[in-house]
């Protein structure tokens, strides 16, 4: 009985201290990622030695950290850092697992909507579609960024078209590029394009599309 | 028979350590020989240089002919995942004999049957010694060379390696055996060498097997042990 | 040969006994498990996740068999003498160290062969579970590809193993060694692939890039993480390739076991 009522003890002390432990290490780790950013590429290839899939892993879920704390946790001051860290993470994914799908998903669904994000999405995107040279799906993101955030046509043009080349492009996505390379019927054509792309994020990702698809109604009225 | 074992000049040096100093020697297959020798004479080198485990400085160790040996090394590690019986089996495969003979041989050195399946490294090292002697005397090999095979036995499993062994030599095999207790090497062997620092200082033929040659070769191994 | 295969024989036997490998057996089973609960955290790319984790979780249990098994007997057979027991007339040491690598490599086949059955069990149940934006690329098979690729490689890095044990003295010397050798065969593939970046080549003096290049071709490419980021990607690796990588790692292989077989006749045990 005495043993048992010390083993119980032990137990309560270790869980407690485990506890204890884990809150203040998360929070060390989270505001760790946030603040010092990825490695350069070429260290992070060299650290990852044959566990380069697994770098790139871990590099989205720092991602997703970072996203987290943007949206709940940093103050207004901090935020425009820790968009540039969240860049930079899906760049450096982009060079190590340039096939990784998951950094063009982020990159065309947060990034682009965040304050000189736009810019840096479609860097990804370009890299994405040179290495991803059968998907349409990259070139035509990049395009439509470049259009609806960056109202470069000259560069939207450049990769719709590259991306109406490419095998399996559905005809929907060729009408969308052609009627949003039409100024009359660009902004419905942007928001058809946005509500596609929430079909293809999760929940938890819709605020930053969802917040375009309104500046978007709001400027057609 | 069996051919002799002739070494010729054989010499090995560590560094500036010279642990066998021009050994001359012929053993024949038609005597048991015994070694005897303080810690550090030698006596290891030699069996590991007439092996060819180790490679000498100068000199020879072959025999003329290939022939199989049975060789019991003085610190024996088995391979504790396996069984005495897979142990034996191996043996007498490598041998070119029956793997079925692994039970008898088992039986010839005194292991205990409920022992055969266990794994080696559960064994007491009364009981890998003679895991280890079943491993050097399966498949009756032409020349036995045991480095102290009495160490770690009992009493009773001293005599009847004793036994075995001069059934074995009966049988024909040549057999070069080392140990420290000297009693028991006299009431094995036919010839003695007593080695000290690296050379062969006596090579005494013992004929009665009697308490008075005990004496006389303990005798002369403290004399030349220590001058 | 009858020895060679003798020594074979009871290398298998002693490493399937051993409770170290049946543990490394097991993990592989389980590794599946681990992928499917790491691939959660994720939101698309679920199958290249998953077969991330399945790759880089059974390379690390094959690099752990070679240095805790592999070595470990290496180790007792040469550091504590126990080769002394089999190393009789007839055999030799030529046929010893044959045996004891081909005993070796054929316990990696059986991992490997472990490694393939739960890739595809992996495989074939993201392919179940998931929809095609979940699952872009993986086909079933890629699990048995994947194995055969990484065996290759591993059979290279055992005959370097076995070289750095039969030339080195004491078990800590070869595990040292041995993880030394492992660390940059992983890490030097990337170095100079970097190297040959132009932008870097312009800051890095000839002279080291030189340098790092000799040794890069000292060690096989094990570092294996391209093979693994792209079946995790779906991407077909071509028959060229394939062939290529083999003849690579046998030929490396080959040598690094020759070396080997010329230290081990040559030194004192």
């Amino acid at each position: 009985m005495q043993r048992m009522l010390w083993s119980l003890l032990l137990l309560a002390t270790i869980s407690y201290g485990a506890s204890r432990m884990l809150v203040s290490d998360s929070s060390a780790i989270l505001s760790t990622v946030v603040q010092s950013g990825p490695l350069p590429s070429v260290a992070q290839q060299i650290v990852a030695g044959p566990f380069v899939g697994m770098v790139a892993d871990y590099n989205i879920l720092a991602v997703f950290t970072i996203y987290d704390q943007i949206i709940y946790k940093l103050p207004e001051s901090e935020k425009q850092h820790a968009w540039q860290q969240l860049a930079s993470y899906l760049q450096r994914t982009s060079d190590i697992d340039p096939l990784f799908m998951d950094t063009y998903r982020l990159s065309s669904g947060l990034l682009a909507y965040s304050e000189h994000g736009a810019q840096d999405a479609i860097a990804i995107l370009a890299k994405g579609a040179e290495a991803r040279s059968w998907d349409w799906e990259l070139p035509f993101l990049a395009g439509f960024i470049a259009y609806d955030s960056l109202k470069d046509s000259e560069q939207a043009f450049y990769f719709m078209e590259m991306a109406t080349k490419r095998p399996g492009v559905p005809p929907v996505a060729i009408g969308l590029a052609s009627r949003m390379l039409t100024q009359q019927q660009g902004v419905e054509a942007s928001i058809s394009f946005l509500h596609y792309l929430l079909t293809t994020m999760p929940a938890a990702y819709h605020g930053q599309i969802q917040r375009r698809i309104r500046e978007l109604k709001e400027s057609a009225l | 028979m069996n051919q002799a074992w002739h070494i010729q000049h054989l010499t090995k040096r560590y560094q500036r350590d010279t642990v066998l100093d021009g050994i001359d020697l012929t053993l024949k297959a038609s005597q048991i020989t015994g070694l005897l020798g303080v810690n550090g004479a030698g006596k290891s080198s030699l069996f590991k240089s007439m092996l060819g485990l180790i490679s000498p400085d100068s000199g020879t160790a072959t025999l003329p002919h290939p022939s199989s040996i049975g060789y019991m090394p003085d610190l024996t590690h088995l391979p504790d995942s396996l069984t005495a019986l897979q142990i034996t089996r191996h043996a007498l495969r490598i041998k070119g004999a029956s793997a079925l003979l692994a039970e008898s041989t088992l039986e010839e050195i005194g292991l205990k049957s409920t022992a055969w399946n266990r794994r080696i490294g559960s064994y007491s090292k009364g009981m890998r010694q003679r895991t280890a002697l079943a491993f050097a005397l399966a498949g009756e090999p032409s020349w036995l060379l045991l480095d102290e095979p009495m160490s770690g036995l009992d009493a009773v499993g001293r005599k009847q390696l004793l036994k075995l062994l001069k059934l074995r030599h009966q049988q024909g095999a040549g057999i070069f055996v080392c140990s420290h207790i000297v009693p028991d090497l006299v009431r094995l062997c036919d010839r003695i060498l007593i080695l000290s620092n690296g050379k062969l200082k006596r090579d005494m033929a013992i004929q009665e097997h009697s308490m008075d040659e005990i004496s006389f070769v303990e005798d002369q191994l403290e004399k030349l042990s220590h001058p | 040969m009858t020895t060679t295969i003798e020594i074979t024989r009871i290398t298998i036997l002693e490493i399937i006994r051993m409770r170290i490998f049946q543990f490394f057996a097991v993990a592989i089973l389980v590794t599946p498990i681990i992928a499917l609960v790491f691939s959660n955290i994720f939101i698309f790319d679920i199958g290249k996740v998953r077969i991330d984790v399945f790759a880089a979780a059974t390379r690390l249990l094959i690099t752990s068999y070679i240095l805790f098994v592999a070595v470990t007997l290496m180790g007792r057979d040469i550091g504590q003498k126990s080769c002394y027991q089999f190393l009789m007339p007839p055999v030799s040491r030529h046929a010893y160290l044959t045996g004891r690598f081909a005993g070796l490599t054929f316990c990696m086949l059986m991992l490997m062969v472990v490694t393939m059955i739960a890739g595809e069990l992996l495989i074939a149940l993201t392919l179940a579970e998931t929809t095609e934006i979940y699952r872009h690329g993986i086909t079933q098979g890629q699990g048995f590809t994947l194995a055969i690729l990484s065996f290759v490689q591993h059979i290279s890095l055992l005959a370097m193993v076995i070289m750095i044990c039969v030339w080195a003295t004491g078990l800590a010397e070869m595990l040292v060694f041995s993880i030394a050798a492992i660390f940059l065969s992983w890490t030097l593939p990337p170095i100079i692939h970097a190297l040959q970046n132009q932008e870097v080549m312009q800051h890095v003096p000839p002279l080291i890039s030189s340098l790092t290049n000799s040794i890069g071709y000292i060690f096989p490419q094990l570092n294996g993480g391209d093979i693994a980021v792209a079946l995790a990607h779906g991407v077909n690796i071509n028959s060229t390739d394939i062939l290529l990588h083999f003849t690579e790692h046998f030929s490396y292989a080959l040598m690094m076991f020759v070396l080997a077989l010329i230290i081990f006749s040559r030194r004192d045990l």
